[in-house]
């Protein structure tokens, strides 16, 4: 349940950051790597294909640039002849492919990638972009088969390894996931997402040694990320409840909630209070966790605490009850998944 | 590279497509904190003597290959005095029989399993077990639970066992039925002491017994399923009708509604009114609480009283449970032992109705958060009369190395000793090597089985030999009471004792059960420091009547009997 909602939170960041961050990297690496990156200005290109409609590599760089600059239908035509130029060249199929992530087209550019893999099956930087558009379509299995060809193909793709870190975690073989991410943030260890995702779920499996270091170097990298200062304030909470421990935590819950105020921010807080015995400010924070996002389902348990604080029984009873519910149905959910870890 | 070759692109082709189309506070404390801090000793607190003893039984090692949940979950044992003689015998529970040792005197025992248990044939698959004189004779029988299994054995006096579970209503309910921890209580103050035993999951020929698991190497890994994996088994209640027969009153006395997947369960009057309680601490599910509404009827108050889940918000792998006042504020405590990577409980009890897991301020929350406890007990290892915490650990899956590198199978106890401000401190290495030995630990009973003052530990290895623990913690002041109900002959079970020394008051009760599936002594036990008397010693017996006695001299077992007017030290050895 923890893990779950825990990736859901980096589906959410993968997508918003990760897959137009990977896209436009693919696009300015096909660009460079297959020859566009000659010398030569956009109006150029653009005069060249035009002049060359028989060229492959001259609609090809057209088609690319064109994508550059959002133009993205014209992009399309030019990727397309340069495609039906040379059936054999993976290269204008990769940039139709990510010319539909870019439209949010995930049948279309899969339908590339496979077609595109099928001619250059060693391409770690269509791999990985095949795995994140799994993952954005929850195909986990299939996501994760793709992160683990790119590494494969190319052991330092610190992205990929962060990604299968992530859905290896979820799954069935968390410590591998978690010896991922250890691998993702040693190659880029300015990837915050990566940081932050490390820190959470070692957070989630115990290992707070190990979630304290990740936070830590996800704040000095960027000291106002909410994640961070949420899962800093997490790993205090366990280690130290002494004043001065929640005193600190309390701080850095506040900082989060001030930079960015999430249901994750808001669940800490309720956690927070209920260490310090303020069980309404719990409740209120609590709620509003559940209100942004009920899939919070430890805010239902946290709720059922603070209301036996206040001797309110039937509520602690009800949220106990919400708890266990929304538990039960999210082990329905994931019914035909492997199970958590070992002897989960 | 340890990632395994890749497989052939066609494979992943083949996926690719069709399937994206679908797409603060310190411990409140009557007591003061202790005034002689105990530095670490340079001697080990315990001592393994179980070979030299004369424990020669062993569970394994196994083959790791091939075991089952219903294989992992591990035994239970218990110290007794199954022949009166005042000596705490050992009891281990096997996998199709039980073990007895008898307690010579001189700190050996003798195997008198064959004596004790004659033509008994050897049929799996047993688990755990409880003590208790259920028929008022005066003499221990003993319960064992099981999977498809369940034997009631009575004491017949003549250092002999019989099996009297046909038709005394405890039998297993079918081939498939899996009962673990059991307690006993007189719920209903008729001086029959009545039985609750947990039940775990169904588990059956048709449910799958294996997982597959990715190991680091990448390959793939069957291992036994977790408890995720099959649907939970609620325990029963059963009414000691007399002569030797027992009623199933789970659901009238408002027991049915338990989570199910439980393994302990302890009996404690934990709100003083005078009726036993119970906590049944379940895996991986809310945990139960229930309160004694009298009448024979029970309420589950977990979630009102805060102790349903653990503090990080997620279910606690409830296992081993004991019932303790840790900071001697006059109210029973609740510790819960949990699996690896999730919070073992320390509930705190605010008011006689409201728990606060108190495991971070405690300082155990962190150190033992990578260890998967079973065995979780509280004693005062160094009598100087706070309860320490001790937990015995193991993981659940033997060959869980492979699929993570951070933990293992065979793991080590933790001793935390109590500061006496509501703190513990993790002493483990000062426990000694014998203590921190890397087991899979399963269950733990508690009890001075050679008299000599200080709480000894019986801890079942579930891959090898039992571990008996001797203590030899540097003599203190120690008071030993056994509390008889008024016949004289059974304990007084749920008597709550307060022994009061200066401004300090501790408090036990009297109880039949263990932490997991186990069994503790009879006797309650006192640690008095450096005081060599009790200032004042109350019972609450069950009935509510009370005995009080002043200036009771230390360093003495006493027994007593409902409406005794003294204290009778027993002989020591």
């Amino acid at each position: 349940m923890k893990s779950a909602s825990v990736q859901k939170r980096y589906d959410l960041r993968i997508l918003l950051l990760a897959v137009p961050a990977v896209a436009l990297a693919l696009a300015v690496r096909l660009w460079h790597d297959y020859g566009a990156g000659r010398a030569m200005s956009v109006s150029q290109i653009e005069q060249r294909g035009r002049a060359h409609p028989e060229d492959e590599e001259a609609q090809l760089d057209w088609g690319n640039a064109l994508h550059a600059q959002h133009r993205d239908a014209e992009a399309e035509a030019a990727l397309k002849t340069a495609a039906q130029l040379a059936p054999a060249d993976p290269r204008p199929l990769n940039a139709l492919a990510m010319l539909a992530m870019a439209h949010q087209q995930p049948v279309q550019a899969l339908a590339y990638f496979h077609a595109s893999l099928q001619l250059d099956p060693e391409s770690a930087d269509i791999w990985r972009s095949a795995g994140l558009l799994l993952q954005q379509q929850r195909d986990t299995g299939s996501a994760m088969e793709a992160f683990e060809q790119a590494t494969r193909l190319d052991p330092k793709d610190a992205v990929s390894w962060r990604e299968l870190g992530g859905l290896e975690h979820a799954r069935n073989a968390p410590a591998r996931g978690i010896e991922d991410l250890q691998r993702a943030v040693a190659l880029a260890p300015d990837d915050l997402v990566a940081q932050d995702m490390l820190g959470d779920y070692a957070l989630a499996d115990g290992k707070l040694d190990l979630a304290g270091q990740a936070f830590s170097r996800a704040l000095a990298l960027r000291p106002s990320d909410p994640d961070a200062l949420v899962g800093s304030a997490r790993v205090t909470l366990q280690t130290d409840a002494s004043p001065a421990g929640l005193s600190r935590a309390g701080k850095q819950i506040a900082q989060a909630l001030a930079a960015r105020p999430s249901a994750k921010a808001y669940l800490a807080r309720g956690q927070w209070n209920l260490a310090e015995r303020r069980y309404p400010a719990a409740v209120a924070d609590l709620k509003v966790a559940l209100r942004k996002d009920p899939g919070q389902t430890t805010a239902h348990s946290f709720l059922s605490r603070a209301y036996a604080g206040l001797g309110q029984a039937q509520m602690a009873r009800s949220e106990a009850g919400a708890y266990t519910a929304a538990s039960d149905a999210a082990r329905r959910q994931n019914g035909s998944e492997p199970p958590r870890g070992p002897g989960r | 590279m340890r990632r395994r070759a890749a497989r052939a692109l066609p494979v992943l082709l083949a996926l690719l497509l069709p399937e994206v189309t679908g797409c603060a506070r310190s411990a409140s404390s009557s007591s003061p904190p202790r005034a002689d801090p105990v530095p670490s000793p340079s001697a080990p607190l315990f001592r393994d003597v179980a070979h030299s003893a004369g424990l020669d039984f062993r569970w394994g090692p196994r083959d790791p290959a091939g075991l089952t949940i219903r294989d992992m979950m591990g035994f239970g044992c218990a110290f007794l005095d199954y022949d009166g003689d005042g000596k705490l015998d050992i009891l281990l529970v096997a996998k199709d029989h039980v073990e007895l040792y008898r307690n010579r005197g001189d700190g050996t025992f003798e195997n008198v399993t064959a004596r004790a248990f004659p033509n008994v044939p050897r049929k799996r698959y047993l688990m755990g077990c409880s003590v208790c004189d259920y028929d008022g004779d005066g003499r221990p029988d003993i319960f064992v639970t099981g999977y498809g299994r369940t034997i009631l054995y009575h004491n017949e006096g003549n250092g002999t066992f019989k099996d009297v579970t046909k038709g005394s209503g405890l039998e297993a309910r079918g081939p498939y039925d899996w009962t673990t921890g059991a307690a006993w209580a007189d719920l209903d103050g008729d001086g029959r002491p009545d039985l609750y035993v947990c039940r775990y999951v169904l588990f059956t020929p048709s449910t799958r017994p294996f997982c597959h698991f990715k190991a680091l190497d990448g390959s793939d890994l069957v291992m036994t399923c977790g408890p995720a994996e099959y649907k939970p088994e609620i325990g029963s209640l059963y009414r000691n009708e007399g002569q030797g027969r027992f009623r199933d009153i789970t659901r009238e006395a408002g027991l049915a509604d338990a989570h199910g997947k439980g393994l302990g369960c302890r009996f404690c009057d934990f709100n003083g009114d005078g009726r036993p309680d119970l906590f049944i601490a379940n895996d991986q599910v809310a945990q139960d609480l229930y309160l004694n509404l009298g009448g024979g009827r029970f309420r589950n108050i977990a979630a009102e009283a805060g102790v349903a889940f653990g503090s990080d918000g997620g279910p606690l792998a409830g296992m081993g449970v004991d019932w303790g006042d840790y900071d001697n504020d006059g109210k029973f405590d609740l510790l819960v032992a949990s699996f690896s990577g999730l919070p073992k409980a320390l509930f705190h009890n605010e008011s006689g109705t409201l728990f606060v897991d108190e495991s971070a301020t405690a300082g155990i929350r962190a150190p033992s958060l990578t260890s998967l406890t079973f065995g979780a007990d509280f004693v005062d290892v160094e009598n100087e009369g706070l309860l320490d915490i001790v937990l015995f650990n193991g993981h659940v899956q033997a060959l869980i190395e492979k699929a993570d590198a951070t933990t293992a199978y065979y793991q080590s106890a933790l001793l935390f000793h109590n500061q006496g401000d509501g703190r513990f401190r993790d002493i483990s290495a000062a426990a000694g090597p014998d203590f921190t030995q890397k087991i899979v630990g399963r269950g733990v009973a508690v009890g001075d089985y050679d008299n000599d003052g200080r709480e000894d530990l019986l801890v079942v290895n579930a891959e090898g030999a039992p571990l008996l623990l001797h203590n030899e913690s540097p003599p203190r002041h120690f008071l030993s009471l056994r509390c008889f109900g008024p016949n004289g002959r059974s304990d007084a079970l749920g008597a709550v004792i307060t022994v009061q020394t200066g401004a300090r008051k501790q408090m036990r009760q009297v109880y039949a059960g263990g932490s997991y599936l186990s069994s503790d002594a009879p006797q309650t036990h006192f640690g008095l420091g450096a005081v060599a008397q009790a200032d004042r010693v109350s019972i609450r017996w069950p009935d509510g009547k009370t005995s009080v006695f002043s200036s009771v001299a230390a360093d003495h077992a006493y027994s007593l009997r409902e409406g005794d007017s003294r204290l009778t030290p027993l002989p020591l050895p």
